[in-house]
């Protein structure tokens, strides 16, 4: 399959910190969604950004099309930024405050020479209702809307430019979770209506399982694994997506399973781990996993994992971990200990 | 009685309610769960309880009974007593929870002394073993916060709370700002509180799936006011107002169905 | 729950909410347009006009305020009135063109070192910490001195001690802004660096800038009195208000009227301006909730 979007070795640094550390997969054509999940320090932001040419120069190659963009620079540069957009997180910045809403998304128009000045009004009318969002807001300013209505004007004005892709960079943390799930539902109308392919960036396992065919899972700026997004969830190929999958809270006790817990703390990017750089606080790590790095590897058809006991995990292997809390109905009894010497988890 | 009883609570910045609260009770060993979108007045709520309303502003009338006390209009004297030595609180930021300018020790005793523990290696000791109960080691105390992760300060605060042997804990959003994989450990922490500690928990949040695994009861929260009150599993399960509904329906959930197999 | 938003108010409504609900600023913006119109009137309200320029009255020197001479009357028989008048276009004069000065150097130097950064920023701020290594009044008394005394003299001195902080303020300012999300956004959806630095970048960090300069304008003032009182600005007969200050000082004891009033002015003057500057920084701001009845 030709890829919309292929990232092949990405590599980005902030002075000697490995932000990204060789990453590479694929964005189809769309209608497609393609969801990226890790936790802080992860480094899933990054490349969001370095997709769309933000940050420090990265390493490597992002092709779009088969073209690489990486040094795309002026006209060419310009041209590229039509075809693929970012949505960011904050709501509250994301927009001028000194512009009005009409104003902000006509630039967009007019800079790209989409529509002159006077047929812009009109665009830019089509553009909200596109987004559910009343016309009659050209003429407010920022301030005067609410997180998930700003959000919207910020995909109507990255929709302006007409994009092939788009990405969304945790595009529902920071807004409340009614709000969220209309944007949700926005993300996936738009998707259908435009032909979209996007990467969707989260911590979220549930925003990805609802929007996403694929998902990659990273780690300290690696791929732990990537695949299917049901099957990865059902059925992870590393212990890293098993203990997060784990982790997600869920509503109903029916679906809750025993968490796996891991050891430490999330890690430093100044200081990665030898060898694979989960192995601290794998509950499956042997002395291989701190001499040798992982390549991330086919473990099943259309299934990539970094990790020497892949096939293990994927057979459903039990977790040994220090403290694996029981399932049960109700909220299960937690455990403090009581002073002494106990051997410390960081 | 319940350890923690409020009545009638009426709040008001000027003339406009923020919050028009019946009724809420927390008993020892229970974790009850303040659930809500922002602006719903769960914060405020929080205020009033510890007797902090007035520095925002906010007028405040009705009945918060700490078992039996009544805690509104209480002088601020009266008030900084009960704060740290029968409620604790924990809240969102757990870097700004901190002072950054000391170490994270110093605070931690600075607490102890000021309720109660007289020397000053009884509060080491008991700052030790507290930080051993949650999983960490003693040696934390000689760094500053911005040597610590998210994680490890909000188990801090939660040792500060067992170390002072209060009654009642608030937990204003204690996990919104940490990984997933992080927040599993402090909601097993809290737990470990309820059960063995008999404290109760009055846990905010805006997240139900953490309320639905953490909480016994729950109270969910709009514009102000309880639209519906109850053990959690019943309230998740068969939700009575449509507001809830609404709510619950929002949560987005795994599922394994369709385009992603 | 829904999503809410507020009803957007005409721009005119906005305005004249701020001025209801900031008294001060309606107090100064008067006052302000009040010295800016005795300065272009000076000669149809001056009792005295000729005492503003050349005219001395060896015979009525020293006269304390009366009906003939409301202010009194100056060590060689001026009409103090007629000069304060008069002086409401000296020395804000000076202010308005130091301010200017410093602007046209200080903004753009700013907005470079702010919007680009690295090399472009280090060689900006490098020279621009040099020039405020000096306190203000001590740089423009060392260019004042190697000038000929005189307010073109003054206005360039205190211009060129003035710029740097309006290129530190405003480099602080544009580099805080184009890390925003929003200016991010204006990157990657192609909008030319031009229209990024003048309508985006520039709006927002400018506010600072315009409270800063408000306050300026008493401070300049005061440094141009400085300047003049140490005899390195406007000479005699000029009627600034400095140089008043500076000849009545001998006298202060028992002639108290010849630096009171230009005093007053001075006082009047920088605090009319500081009150506007202060209101004007609440009606950029588009945030600012307004009171509408």
């Amino acid at each position: 399959m030709s890829f919309l979007l292929e990232i092949r070795d990405l590599q980005v640094h902030f002075g000697r910190v490995r932000a990204i550390d060789g990453v590479s997969f694929g964005l189809p054509t769309g209608p497609f969604g393609l969801g990226l999940v890790g936790e802080s320090g992860s480094g899933k932001s990054t490349i969001g950004r370095a997709i769309v040419r933000l940050g420090p120069p990265a390493r490597g190659e992002v092709l779009f099309r088969g073209h690489d963009v990486l040094r795309l620079r002026g006209r060419h540069l310009k041209e590229y930024r039509r075809h693929v957009q970012i949505v960011f997180q904050d709501p509250d910045n994301t927009l001028d405050p000194r512009m009005r809403i009409g104003a902000t998304i006509a630039e967009v128009l007019t800079a790209h020479g989409i529509a002159a000045r006077r047929q812009a009004t009109g665009r830019v009318q089509e553009l909200l209702q596109d987004v559910a969002l009343d016309p009659d807001f050209v003429d407010r300013f920022p301030h005067q809307l609410s997180g998930g209505q700003r959000q919207r004007v910020a995909i109507a004005r990255a929709l302006a430019v007409g994009p092939q892709a788009l990405v969304l960079d945790e595009p529902t943390s920071a807004i409340d979770v009614t709000a969220q799930a209309r944007i949700l539902a926005l993300i996936q109308r738009v998707r259908d209506e435009h032909q979209l392919a996007y990467l969707l960036i989260t911590h979220n396992l549930a925003v990805v399982s609802e929007l996403c065919e694929a998902t990659v899972v990273l780690y300290l700026g690696k791929v732990a694994e990537s695949g299917p997004t049901g099957a990865l969830l059902t059925h992870p190929a590393h212990p890293y997506t098993k203990a997060l999958r784990s982790a997600v809270p869920e509503l109903d006790p029916a679906t809750r399973s025993s968490r796996v817990a891991l050891t430490g703390e999330p890690p430093s990017a100044t200081a990665p781990p030898s060898g694979c750089v989960f192995h601290p606080r794998c509950p499956l790590s042997v002395d291989r996993c701190r001499e040798e790095v992982p390549v991330l590897r086919e473990v099943e058809s259309t299934r990539m994992a970094a990790c020497h006991r892949a096939e293990e995990v994927l057979g459903g292997i039990e977790f040994s971990s220090p403290t694996t809390v029981a399932a049960s109905g109700a909220p299960a009894g937690g455990e403090i200990r009581e002073g002494g010497d106990v051997a410390c988890r960081s | 009685m319940s350890l923690l009883e409020i009545s009638d609570l009426r709040i008001r910045f000027g003339a406009r309610p923020v919050v028009e609260m019946d009724r809420l009770e927390v008993d020892r060993a229970q974790v009850v769960g303040l659930a809500g979108e922002s602006g719903s007045g769960k914060s405020m709520t929080t205020l009033a309880i510890l007797g902090l309303a007035g520095t925002v502003g906010a007028h405040v009338e009705g009945s918060i009974q700490l078992d039996g006390q009544q805690l509104v209009d209480l002088p601020q004297r009266a008030m900084r007593d009960i704060r740290g030595r029968r409620v604790a609180i924990i809240f969102q930021s757990p870097a700004m929870a901190f002072n950054p300018v000391f170490r994270v020790g110093r605070v931690f005793l600075q607490a102890l002394k000021l309720h109660g523990t007289q020397s000053q290696s009884d509060a080491e000791e008991r700052a030790a073993a507290a930080l051993r109960s949650v999983f960490l080691s003693p040696d934390l105390l000689h760094r500053y916060p911005s040597q610590l992760s998210g994680g490890q300060l909000q188990r801090i605060s939660i040792a500060i709370a067992l170390a002072l042997r209060c009654d009642l804990l608030i937990a204003d959003e204690p996990t919104s700002a940490l990984d997933v994989t992080v927040q599993g450990d402090v909601l097993e922490l809290l737990r470990g509180l309820r059960d063995q500690k008999e404290m109760g928990i009055l846990f905010i949040s805006h997240d139900l799936a953490v309320v639905a695994e953490l909480c016994d009861h729950v109270a969910i929260m709009r514009a102000g006011r309880v639209v519906e009150a109850g053990p959690t599993d019943r309230v998740m399960a068969q939700p009575q107002d449509a507001y809830t509904r609404e709510l619950l329906a929002a949560v987005p959930r795994i599922v394994v169905t369709g385009a992603n197999s | 729950m829904t999503d809410t938003a507020i009803l957007a108010p005409s721009r005119l409504a906005v305005v004249r909410g701020h001025l209801r609900g900031n008294p001060l600023l309606l107090v100064g913006g008067i006052v302000a347009t009040a010295i800016v119109l005795i300065a272009l009137l000076a000669p149809l309200l001056a009792p005295y006009p000729a005492d503003a320029v050349s005219a001395t009255h060896p015979l009525s020197v020293l006269l304390p305020p009366s009906m003939s001479h409301w202010f009194g009357t100056d060590q060689v028989g001026r009409d103090i009135l007629s000069r304060v008048l008069y002086g409401a276009r000296v020395s804000p004069l000076i202010a308005v063109f130091v301010i200017l000065i410093s602007c046209v150097i200080g903004i753009p130097l700013g907005l470079a070192a702010g919007y680009f950064g690295g090399v472009i920023d280090e060689v900006i701020m490098r020279v621009t910490d040099v020039f405020l290594a000096f306190p203000a009044l001590l740089l423009a008394l060392a260019f004042a001195a190697v000038l000929p005394p005189s307010l073109t003299s003054t206005t360039l001195a205190i211009a060129i001690a003035w710029w740097p902080w309006y290129t530190r303020l405003l480099r602080g300012q544009a580099a805080s802004v184009a890390g925003r999300p929003y200016v991010e956004s204006c990157r990657t959806l192609g909008i030319s660096r031009r229209r990024i630095i003048f309508r985006h970048i520039l709006p927002n960090a400018i506010t600072p800038l315009i409270v800063e300069i408000s306050l300026d304008v008493g401070g300049v003032i005061l440094t141009a009195a400085a300047l003049s009182f140490l005899g390195l600005g406007a000479q005699d007969p000029t009627p600034d208000w400095g140089l008043m200050v500076s000849e009545g000082q001998s006298y202060f004891m028992t002639q108290w009227w010849l630096v009171t009033f230009p005093g007053l002015a001075i006082l009047i003057t920088a605090l009319a301006f500081n009150l506007l500057g202060d209101g004007l920084r609440d009606v950029l701001d588009p945030k600012r909730v307004v009171k509408l009845l």
